[in-house]
């Protein structure tokens, strides 16, 4: 009796577990932050969102290194604002959809063709890296000034 | 003295080498004795598993699947196993299904030995090289980020498998003439027409595709025509 209610429990369990699906990974830019002043070795304070998006990605967090998610438009826009200042990032790209598993699903593998930004707060951009897949690792340098949210407005 | 002591090692070296090969000696099979035909017929099959493969696969999958086999040689079957199956996934991110044909050719050697002359159940070890015809769509997919949602799909695509399968099985006669029996098989994909995008996810016969290797069961019931194509 006690082997035919373990054997009903393996059964549903099996039953219950076989409909379980992984989500897919998803590629993301990374992106570095560096001072172009090498003495200042504050982490800078981040903030950003795409454009048109009313969810925030990043909120007010000290960071050197961040992931951005890209839209299989080919171009993706971000408002960054690092110590207060504000910069608008744009990403051109080649996306393409790559297979990962019918129980998981497709994500998209990306090529970097341009990297562009208003220079409020950053100074130079560095393409290291144009393919952004699901091993995340470092595409582009932002190197940026020393200024503050206070130094732009005086 | 060193002398003695090296001839006392090579004399108990051989003495053990000796003793080993006496045992290696001993442990020899001896002839079979049931060197005629058990099975005179023909006998067919139906694995009435396969209707039942969703309960254990991701998935809804499905199927029918058909035998015949006759003794060749004395406990030497020649196999031929036919099927059509299908497979549908319907989760969130994907809409997909495959589905055809296959057939699987090969030999299954019994390897019990009968009690009386009338025994015809068998423990065997078997070998198939099989292969398919197939399709696959992806109806619709969806990637989902931080951006919305994207949808697309993928055309029809049409594809061929070979495998190889190593199989362990019994056949126990019920009454006469009518048998059940299981066997687990270990599945070797040996190739598969390449496909671009997506790859190849379901191979009707085999299994998921993923891996080159997979392993399945099959539990059948079988029944031998009553009619003797040779003499016994």
């Amino acid at each position: 009796m006690k082997q035919f209610f373990f054997s009903i429990i393996l059964i549903v369990a099996t039953v219950a577990c076989k409909e379980v699906y992984d989500t897919p990974p998803e590629s993301r830019v990374q992106l570095g932050l560096y001072y172009t002043n090498e003495d200042n070795s504050d982490t800078p304070l981040l903030t950003t969102y795409g454009l048109g998006q009313d969810s925030i990605w990043y909120d007010a967090e000290n960071t050197d290194s961040f992931l951005l998610p890209l839209s299989d438009a080919g171009v993706s826009t971000f408002v960054v604002l690092i110590d207060s200042v504000a910069d608008t990032l744009q990403i051109q790209y080649t996306p393409q959809v790559t297979y990962e598993s019918m129980e998981s699903g497709f994500y998209y593998t990306f090529w970097i063709q341009t990297v562009m930004s208003t220079a409020n707060k950053i100074d130079k951009i560095f393409l290291t890296d144009t393919l952004v897949n699901e091993n995340w690792h470092e595409n582009i340098q932002l190197y940026l000034n020393d200024s503050t949210a206070f130094t732009v407005a005086d | 003295m060193k002398i003695f002591n090296y001839t006392l090692t090579i004399a108990l070296l051989l003495l053990s080498l000796t003793s080993t090969a006496q045992q290696k000696e001993k442990k020899v099979k001896p002839k079979r004795t049931d060197n005629y035909i058990h099975m005179p017929g023909l006998r067919l099959g139906l694995d009435i598993s396969r209707p039942f493969q969703q309960l254990w696969t991701k998935g809804d999958r499905y199927g029918s699947e058909f035998s015949a086999d006759f003794e060749a040689s004395p406990n030497l079957y020649l196999v031929a196993e036919a099927g059509w199956e299908k497979l549908k996934l319907d989760q969130p991110r994907v809409n997909y299904n495959s589905s055809g044909t296959y057939l699987r050719l090969g030999a299954d050697y019994n390897v019990l030995g009968p009690e009386d002359t009338d025994t015809k159940s068998m423990f065997y070890f078997g070998f198939r090289y099989a292969f398919d015809i197939a399709r696959q769509q992806t109806d619709s997919y969806t990637i989902q980020n931080y951006w919305g949602s994207t949808m697309g799909s993928f055309p029809e695509q049409k594809f061929n498998s070979h495998w190889m399968e190593l199989i362990l099985g019994i056949k126990g006669e019920i009454v006469k003439n009518f048998y059940m029996g299981w066997s687990i098989r270990a599945k070797f994909l040996l190739a598969q027409t390449a496909e671009e995008l997506p790859e190849i996810y379901f191979t009707p016969g085999f299994g998921k595709s993923e891996s080159t290797v997979a392993l399945d069961f099959t539990y059948s019931i079988y029944y031998t025509l009553p009619f003797k194509f040779r003499k016994k």
